[in-house]
């Protein structure tokens, strides 16, 4: 059997020191990776959440389909006319295309709730067709006026929006 | 004795290479650390005031009329850039966070730094409601209102000076011998066509020069809040563009140039002209829910007329053919409500 001399020894125990230190090292990247990592995904969730109240209150005061008299704007209230104006414009592709940049990624449905129909008016407007899945909803009330009428209904507003 | 001095050697120099290797990923690691925070730190205020911004973007379709301060750590920059041709628009704060603005019509200078950014946002009516503009500044930027001996317009320099916020840094004044950039980054002085012959501007030629003094020269057009804008360049050629009311002649002094000026506001004309098209279809539709006999069919029916000849603008140039609609649809809103009809806007 070969003898291992001293200078050896130390050698290999230098090298050991230093694959062990090595470990450490990228131990530490690791879990220093994966904190970030979640650390990211959750400020991920939170730019999602903002940009989905940014889209319903973009489109809830949207002036083109907001009530107004004379400029003075109503709150949370659509204009029944405004919005079926609104909704066929999009069928043009510029419009569209512009529109998409405001409410990127969105479906919108606006059904009337109150007065009760056996076939409630219901709208839709989208800018972007979505995915069946992963997509969050908002819904928000809002009323809506039938302006030869001055009449008001209650109505819902759905907001689908997708990442 | 020389087997023994070689191993010494060896030990020697491991040891070495060890502490050195160690040593320097320990080094690396700190820097990197300090690097990192460093950075954090800056992105934190920089995002900080950007989410500003943002919810000011987002919340302008609320409250229109607003008036918002921020305090800023004063070597902090913002960049605003409008390029018409690339059809390209975003800011930046600090080290290059990008914030898109590919809609919001935002008038400001390039290049903003100061301790109190004021960021302030009005409605854009043409009469209808079209959307918000946004002016930020800075209080590095002074805005000097000249009020010369004009005859023709008196009041009016003092009137858009009150438009302007009071936490600006603005001033009005009858005498600019003593004008004086001083310490402020950039100074605009605005002043009425008919002030041209009392305003030596050759006297500031180097301060033009180096784009520090921004003359900005109205021309108005009778009585009426519409006319021209001159920007005088560096190279003291002016640069002309035109205005129709107080929120664009307003937008026009917030801008750094004429090039800045036009970019945002062909924003807000393409929303202009697809608001218009919708109010069209909606008072076709309002119009034959009436029938074309009934006076408010007849009344929604002339307003479409109005709201297409709008909708038909293409550029800024055609901005100022557009008051006579503008008022006609003032006219057949008022005749709406007299005739108790659904109301045009």
């Amino acid at each position: 059997m070969k003898k291992i001399k001293k200078s050896q020894l130390k050698l290999g125990e230098s090298i050991a020191v230093l694959i062990i230190f090595i470990i450490l090292f990228v131990f530490g990247l690791f879990f220093y990776s994966r904190a970030r990592m979640s650390s990211l995904s959750r400020q991920d969730l939170k730019y999602y959440e903002q940009q989905l109240m940014i889209v319903s209150q973009r489109m809830t005061y949207l002036p083109e389909i907001q009530c107004t008299s004379f400029n003075h704007i109503e709150m949370l209230c659509i204009d029944k006319y405004k919005l079926k104006s609104f909704s066929d414009s999009l069928l043009e592709d510029d419009i569209k295309e512009y529109y998409s940049s405001i409410i990127p990624s969105t479906e919108i449905n606006i059904t009337k709730i109150y007065p009760v129909q056996q076939n409630p008016e219901s709208y839709i407007i989208s800018t972007t067709p979505l995915q069946p899945t992963g997509f969050e909803t908002v819904f928000i009330p809002i009323t809506l006026l039938d302006p030869i009428n001055n009449h008001y209904s209650m109505a819902m507003m759905r907001v689908r929006f997708s990442s | 004795m020389k087997k023994i001095k070689k191993r010494g050697i060896v030990d020697f120099q491991l040891n070495w290479i060890f502490a050195i290797v160690v040593g320097g990923l320990i080094v690396i690691l700190f820097y990197r650390l300090i690097a990192v925070e460093r950075t954090r730190g800056d992105i934190s205020s920089a995002t900080e005031i950007r989410d500003e911004i943002n919810k000011i973007l987002a919340g302008s379709g609320i409250t229109p009329d607003k008036i918002v301060t921020l305090e800023t750590s004063g070597d902090l920059e913002l960049v605003f850039y409008c390029n018409l041709e690339e059809g390209l628009s975003e800011y930046y704060v600090g080290r290059g966070i990008k914030t898109p603005l590919n809609i919001e019509p935002v008038f400001s200078h390039t290049n903003i730094k100061g301790t109190n950014l004021v960021i302030q946002s009005l409605p854009w009516r043409m009469p209808f409601y079209v959307g918000t503009f946004l002016y930020i500044t800075s209080s590095n930027i002074q805005y000097i209102f000249y009020n010369g001996t004009s005859e023709d317009n008196p009041g009016f320099i003092i009137d858009l000076y009150n438009k302007f916020p009071d936490s600006i840094n603005k001033r009005l004044t009858e005498d600019i011998s003593s004008l004086n950039v001083g310490r402020n980054d950039k100074v605009v002085l605005v002043y009425l066509e008919e002030s041209n012959p009392e305003i030596n501007l050759n006297q500031f030629a180097e301060e033009i020069r180096r784009e520090r003094l921004i003359p900005i020269q109205i021309a108005k057009e009778g009585g009426a809040v519409s006319g021209s804008v001159y920007y005088m360049g560096r190279d003291m050629v002016p640069e002309n563009t035109v205005f129709i009311d107080f929120p664009t002649l307003i937008a026009a002094i917030y801008s750094e140039n004429k090039q800045v000026y036009e970019c945002n506001m062909d924003k807000a004309i393409k929303r202009l002209k697809y608001s218009a098209k919708i109010y069209a279809s909606r008072s076709e539709k309002i119009s034959e829910e009436y029938g074309l006999n009934h006076v408010c069919g007849s009344t929604h029916g002339t307003a479409r007329g109005h709201f297409n000849t709008i909708s038909s603008i293409d550029n800024i140039n055609s901005l100022p053919g557009l008051s006579a609609p503008i008022e006609s649809l003032e006219g057949s809103n008022r005749q709406a409500q007299r005739q108790s009809c659904a109301l045009i806007y």
